[in-house]
């Protein structure tokens, strides 16, 4: 569904990743097709376990050793599969196009050693994957300008600061800033705002937006809030149990969703100035990924649920939508019937 | 009536014994809070991460021993009881946390979860069960969850245990410390009808403590502001939501995303973070951070009256 105007720099194709329990092999994102452009904003939204940070953690080849793997489909990034490019290349891939920030910013930084240290360390690492030198005079430099331009206070100080010194809010600019040091072509960014306050995430979404017109970064944001989404979303992707369910501009997720559970999770949703006497509940539980039922994966917890569900649902195309609900198959009344 | 009345409340953390016998610095973590919650309704207490409100709601329910201040539980001043006086008082008030999965004991059963707090309350083995049973099925949880263990549960179904666990006592007022932070969207939105519900069926008053703005608007009939240890802000639902008079209210409001692209808002990104509270700045507490600071807001303005009901601590006002 991606904006024929532009080529895709990254292109997901019938994805399909499987991590293995003991013996067992289940998968827990199957049949994931979507595409991003420069510039543009791709948000995968869903709750835990139903597969969005797995995804964003397939595209940088990060899924746990010896237990995830991509088992089919591609990840196309300016043309060239990522899944089959070798350790090395993939750290080159890592090391100047694609970046990642995560949620637990106190995990991402090493708490033993300063900010700068880290700093400058990671601009060093990664001009040695890139094939360039760079003395540690001009990567602290670089290190510096990268903090204001982060818009931390003091940065000559914070330099010799250790991460336990420096409130979340801070340590995610920071990751923000090693993340966008490179110029990225793409950035992963999975959950980054979730550990935070409201006031502090208001000024990282707006940091980071601000980033992204300068620079026409693409952004694969995975997120489970849909006041994330509304605010910096072109496009949305709805994953429900390791599948895509609906997949439209934002405006169409927002004004017509189609989807039982989109639907269902925007109404759930309490919103000021709305007080009804009762929230909107999707009753039930996200069904196990090892132990799925067969047919439509929401069918348990549908409102619209019918015989018919008890079949997967195939992925319709509806103008600029992509839903997988038999309410909209072309023929779903007939087979039905 | 009010089921709860706290005056002038303060509880200090000291960071260390001095050293060479130097006084300890205090931690002002709550300085000065005086709140009510009234009978059958739910008081709700906003704020961001380390402004000192989950401290008030311990100290509130004596987990912490207050530094000073009085505590009024239905009119009884609980502050100064002793443990064993405190006892029987605890049925009447109850605390549900936000993380189920730390709250609750790993080797307890559903079951025996619900089950361990009539304990202290001299029921026989058979009552206690039969209550534990009724109450689990009263929070949406059926016959096949008592046997499970906290890991065999969803996030959804732990903090239905947790709610069961706090309701069995029949409370009068419950302290619930962001009890849908730590949930799934779609599973958010049962536990909030569920606490709903238990409010009406026993007649509770809640203590919603919470940084969700959006979720308080939903559960709360009055809504109390906390900065950095203090009440800035404090009116009725419909009043605050409407006509926010501090800015930190303001800026708090206009931080909420809403599900909806269109509505694109003036948003007030506040500079900085909250200022640590062993250093917290003189005057207003807000100074550093407020977008309107004038000269005048190097002294302490105090929380006055705006209009009845609805007072705030801004010398703007």
């Amino acid at each position: 569904m991606a904006d024929s105007s532009q080529p895709p720099l990254l292109e997901a194709r019938n994805l399909r990743i499987t991590f293995r329990r003991g013996r067992r092999e289940f998968a827990v994102v199957e049949d994931m097709t979507f595409s991003l452009a420069a510039g543009q904003t791709l948000c995968l939204v869903g709750e835990s376990g139903c597969g969005k940070s797995v995804t964003g953690n397939a595209v940088l080849g990060l899924l746990p050793q010896g237990s995830g793997r991509v088992a089919g489909g591609e990840i196309l990034f300016a043309g060239r599969d990522l899944v089959a490019l070798s350790a090395g290349e993939m750290r080159r891939i890592r090391a100047g196009k694609i970046s990642i920030i995560f949620q637990d910013h106190a995990a991402s930084l090493n708490p033993a050693h300063t900010i700068g240290r880290q700093l400058t360390e990671s601009v060093r690492t990664r001009e040695k994957v890139l094939g360039r030198g760079v003395s540690r005079r001009e990567a602290y430099g670089e290190s510096l300008a990268l903090l204001e331009r982060m818009g931390v206070t003091s940065p000559v100080w914070r330099m010799r600061q250790y991460p336990h010194e420096l409130s979340g809010g801070m340590r995610q600019r920071i990751l923000i800033g090693m993340a966008l040091a490179k110029k990225p072509l793409l950035l992963i960014a999975d959950e980054p705002t979730t550990a935070l306050d409201v006031t502090v995430q208001a000024q990282i979404l707006d940091l980071m937006s601000h980033l992204r017109r300068a620079m026409d970064t693409a952004i694969l944001f995975i997120t489970h809030d849909m006041g994330v989404v509304a605010e910096i979303a072109d496009f949305v992707l709805v994953m429900y149990a390791g599948q895509m369910v609906e997949y439209d501009y934002a405006g169409g997720i927002f004004r017509n969703p189609l989807h039982p559970y989109t639907e269902g999770l925007l109404r759930s949703i309490p919103q000021p100035g709305r007080t009804g006497e009762r929230l909107f509940a999707i009753e039930g539980a996200v069904p196990d990924l090892e132990n799925l039922p067969p047919g439509c994966r929401f069918r348990e917890r549908c409102p619209y649920g019918r015989p018919l569900c008890a079949r997967m649902p195939p992925v319709t195309q509806l103008e600029t939508k992509q839903v997988r609900c038999w309410r909209f198959a072309p023929g779903g009344e007939k087979i039905e019937a | 009536m009010d089921i709860l009345a706290v005056r002038e409340i303060k509880k200090y953390f000291f960071a260390g014994t001095g050293l060479w016998g130097r006084p300890a610095r205090a931690i002002k973590a709550v300085d000065g809070v005086s709140l009510t919650v009234r009978r059958g309704q739910t008081a709700g207490l906003v704020g961001e991460s380390g402004c000192g409100k989950s401290t008030l709601g311990r100290t509130i329910l004596r987990l912490f021993a207050p530094t000073a201040g009085r505590v009024l539980l239905g009119g009884e001043d609980i502050t100064d009881y002793p443990p064993a006086r405190l006892r029987p008082l605890r049925r009447k008030m109850q605390m549900i946390f936000q993380d189920p999965l730390a709250a609750l004991n790993p080797r307890l059963t559903a079951l025996a979860a619900v089950e361990t707090p009539l304990r202290s309350y001299g029921q026989g083995k058979e009552e206690r069960r039969r209550l534990a049973r009724e109450m689990l099925r009263v929070v949406g949880l059926n016959a096949s969850c008592e046997g499970k263990y906290p890991h065999e549960m969803s996030g959804g179904q732990r903090q239905r245990v947790v709610v069961a666990r706090a309701m069995v006592l029949e409370p009068q007022f419950v302290v619930c410390d962001e009890p849908v932070s730590a949930l799934d969207v779609s599973v958010r939105a049962q536990v909030l009808n569920l606490l709903r519900d238990m409010g009406e069926r026993l007649g509770l008053s809640y203590l919603f403590i919470s940084h969700d703005l959006s979720v308080v608007y939903y559960f709360c009939d009055w809504v109390y502001v906390m900065y950095l240890g203090k009440i800035v802000e404090e009116a009725a639902r419909e009043e605050i939501f409407a006509h926010p008079a501090h800015p930190y209210t303001e800026a708090l409001l206009s931080a909420v995303l809403l599900p909806d692209p269109g509505q694109k808002r003036v948003r007030i990104i506040l500079q900085g973070d909250l200022p640590d509270p062993l250093n917290p700045p003189a005057g207003c507490r807000f100074y550093s951070r407020c977008p309107y600071a004038v000269p005048r807001c190097e002294e302490e303005p105090p929380l006055r009256e705006l209009r009845p009901g609805h007072r705030a601590a801004c010398w703007l006002h």
